[in-house]
């Protein structure tokens, strides 16, 4: 699981759980895959996040050293800042570990890098 | 008049006669079959006599099928029509000369002699069940799973010498329509049928399954209930019976058995009949059992089994719904269809969380390996993309498409593909390997846990299909992770019909699935197939639809799996988008697929 996916992950469908986000995350097992770094792609990606989240989550598993906890104005010409966040979005993913709802305290597992965000009948809305 | 009444006597005492020493029964209203009583093979009686007599009394009408059995001295024919052979009888009963010595010819109405003729047959052209015979017509009838080999139609059709009951129905007021599943069944005296079930898609065909007994005489039919409730019914001899409606359909509820084993039957009166041979027709309409699931059973089933598992049930089947006061479709609800679902809809990982270890254990826990690779490899997907289309193949045409989506796109997108199927995840994870900002969730399409309004375009790829009506505009209505102005893409139908393309009547289905495992495999394996067996490189082959080389019906029984479909018609899925409020962009047919292109407003 990248970053940038848990930025969009919620626990919502969860019965008695209003926004179900951000969701925790307890990593066991956190990889860093070097992919290509495309400038244009990380400054249009960025208005689309919850850059606090983002922080909060890097920050959770240990990759937040340089990050800015705030977005600064003219971020699209920072091209130390964009490496920055092409690397917590895209190259860091938790391999293994799991999500917590932070309503409800439910737990949804991360294995082989893939978030299981099924629910069983009993807990939806 | 003298005549006349000597004509009716001489026929009455042939018709006797012919009863008495061949079984043949001779009936008074006029049928399209005449039997000639005293003129046959063994007294010269040829076809040509029969063309000559039509001329002589001028007749307009083609000469009939001559049947004459060697050594006998009756004949049958087979008019096209009723007014054809009236027409004959009225012209040449007790007064044409069926032969030089000038006797007369006396005629009788038979009717069920050519269904004899067509159906008595020797063992040879037959296959030998326990105390029986039996042929199959136009599709093979299963007694393995008790189904219909619907993929593999045999050449021999029903004969359409059948064709003339369905016209005597009519008249009766019964529209059938046109069966094209026969099985023949000749039962020898003192065996009956044994215990028998039909399995639900054999049977279910929104008419009737008529059933005619060609029986000299009467036989019992011993309904058992599931509620231990015994009904004998007597069948009289030459008689239709028809099952509808839910007696055709709930057959765990209903079986039909006749008979034990004993020489002798005992009917109600307490009176013991020997008894006869007994040949029995089904006729089914094997060929639109699939589409005919639509009204009846698909949505029962549907409601209960694949999605739309809330508010109150909405099935025509009430005396099944409310048999156990409601309580059975609230069990089904909430523990069997789960455990249904996970059978045949979901793929499961991991070992089964199902409450029903007895079933799942009885199968030494391989029906779940023998699932996950079947399964896996087909079900619900969905694409959530942000910024960007583009995701994973799905199928091979599929991939295809999505390949040549994500060639210009590869590096401009972030995508989560959602699925529900660990099997396709992980084939997803390898086939987006290098693609930056690819990620994939495991996920339930219609409870997507995602942020709202996060994605600016979506693809739904063979999926919409496998859900209920309901479920189809909940799905679409409530998808809240498209941002405004955002392209949704959504693809309707995908049947994955290879050489065998299907036209479809009716609109929801159960399809019957089945694993794709070579034959040499499997002579080599017992029923429970080893998960390395079972594997088939190519994801789409994975599972196909039923393979003939898969003989063994235990084989059938373990690996064919029941999926649903809603197959959509032209712009059905345009109007769907339509109703929750989407703009139809551009829509297109594609390989058995609907698929609309549309922008949520």
């Amino acid at each position: 699981m990248k970053l940038i996916t848990h930025n969009m992950l919620t626990s919502k469908c969860l019965k008695g759980v209003l926004t179900g986000y951000p969701l925790a995350i307890n990593a066991i097992d956190v990889k860093v895959n070097e992919v290509d770094y495309n400038p244009e792609f990380i400054t249009r990606i960025i208005p689309k996040l919850d850059w606090e989240v983002l922080w909060t989550a890097a920050d959770s598993i240990g990759h937040s050293e340089g990050l800015p906890k705030v977005i600064e104005p003219k971020y699209e010409e920072n091209e130390e800042f964009l490496k920055k966040a092409h690397k917590v979005l895209l190259e860091v993913e938790v391999e293994e570990g799991h999500l917590t709802c932070p309503e409800s305290g439910r737990q949804f597992p991360i294995s082989k890098g893939i978030p299981n965000m099924l629910l069983t009948e009993a807990e939806v809305q | 008049m003298e005549e006349e009444r000597k004509a009716e006597r001489k026929r009455k005492r042939f018709a006797a006669r012919l009863k008495s020493s061949k079984g043949i029964v001779c009936i008074e209203t006029a049928g399209p079959n005449i039997v000639v009583c005293n003129a046959g093979q063994a007294t010269g009686f040829e076809k040509d006599s029969v063309t000559n007599l039509i001329n002589e009394y001028s007749l307009d009408m083609q000469s009939p099928k001559f049947i004459a059995e060697k050594g006998e001295s009756h004949a049958f024919l087979v008019f096209r029509n009723t007014e054809n052979a009236v027409s004959f009888f009225n012209a040449c009963h007790g007064k044409a000369k069926a032969d030089k010595n000038g006797t007369l010819m006396y005629l009788n109405y038979d009717d069920e002699k050519l269904f004899i003729e067509l159906f008595d047959w020797t063992s040879e052209d037959s296959s030998n069940l326990k105390n029986r015979q039996v042929k199959h017509y136009g599709y093979e009838f299963r007694y393995g799973t008790n189904d219909v080999e619907l993929n593999n139609p045999l050449s021999e059709k029903i004969p359409l010498e059948c064709d003339v009951l369905w016209k005597r129905l009519e008249e009766q007021g019964f529209t059938l329509g046109r069966p094209d599943q026969l099985t023949v069944n000749k039962y020898s005296p003192g065996n009956g049928m044994n215990d028998f079930y039909e399995n639900l898609v054999a049977v279910v065909n929104g008419g009737c399954d008529p059933t005619i007994d060609l029986c000299f005489d009467v036989i019992v039919m011993d309904w058992r209930h599931r509620s231990g409730k015994n009904v004998p019914v007597m069948v009289p001899a030459r008689s239709m019976l028809m099952m509808q409606g839910e007696a055709s359909t709930t057959d765990p509820v209903v079986e039909y058995r006749t008979g034990g084993d004993g020489q002798t039957l005992k009917i109600i009166t307490a009176d013991t009949r020997q008894r006869q041979t007994r040949i029995s027709l089904t006729f089914s309409a094997a060929g639109t059992v699939q589409t005919e699931l639509e009204d009846s059973v698909a949505s029962h089933l549907e409601e209960l089994h694949v999605h739309q598992r809330s508010g109150p049930c909405e099935c025509g089947f009430k005396a099944l719904c409310d048999s156990a006061g409601g309580t059975v479709q609230t069990e089904l609800e909430d523990s069997v269809a789960s455990h249904l679902e996970e059978l045949h809809v979901h793929q499961r990982s991991g070992p089964c969380e199902c409450g029903f270890k007895a079933l799942c254990d009885s199968a030494g826990g391989t029906v779940q390996m023998e699932l996950e690779d079947s399964v896996a490899s087909h079900l619900e997907e969905l694409h959530v993309h942000q910024c960007a289309a583009h995701s994973r193949g799905v199928s091979a045409a599929d991939r295809v498409r999505l390949d040549v989506l994500r060639a210009p796109l590869r590096d401009a997108c972030a995508d989560i593909a959602g699925e529900r199927s660990s099997g396709l995840l992980s084939e997803c994870a390898a086939h987006s390997r290098g693609v930056p900002a690819a990620d994939r969730v495991r996920l339930d399409v219609l409870r997507a846990p995602l942020r709202d309004a996060c994605a600016d375009v979506v693809i739904c790829i063979a999926v919409i299909h496998h859900m209920s009506t309901k479920s189809r505009s909940n799905y679409l209505s409530k998808n809240k992770v498209a941002t405004e102005n955002a392209q949704v893409n959504v693809n309707g139908v995908n049947l994955h019909i290879h050489e065998n393309r299907t036209q479809f009547q009716h609109k929801d289905l159960l399809v019957p699935w089945k694993l794709n495992a070579k034959t040499d495999k499997l002579t080599k394996c017992d029923k429970k197939l080893p998960k390395s067996d079972t594997k088939v490189s190519d994801s789409d082959n994975r599972v196909s639809r039923s393979d003939k080389n898969v003989s063994s019906d235990e084989l059938v029984a373990d690996n064919t799996l029941l999926r649903f479909y809603h197959v959509f018609e032209e712009g059905e899925l345009d109007e769907l988008c339509r109703e929750v409020g989407f703009q139809i962009e551009s829509n297109f047919y594609e390989e058995g697929n609907w698929c609309v292109i549309c922008k949520k407003l």
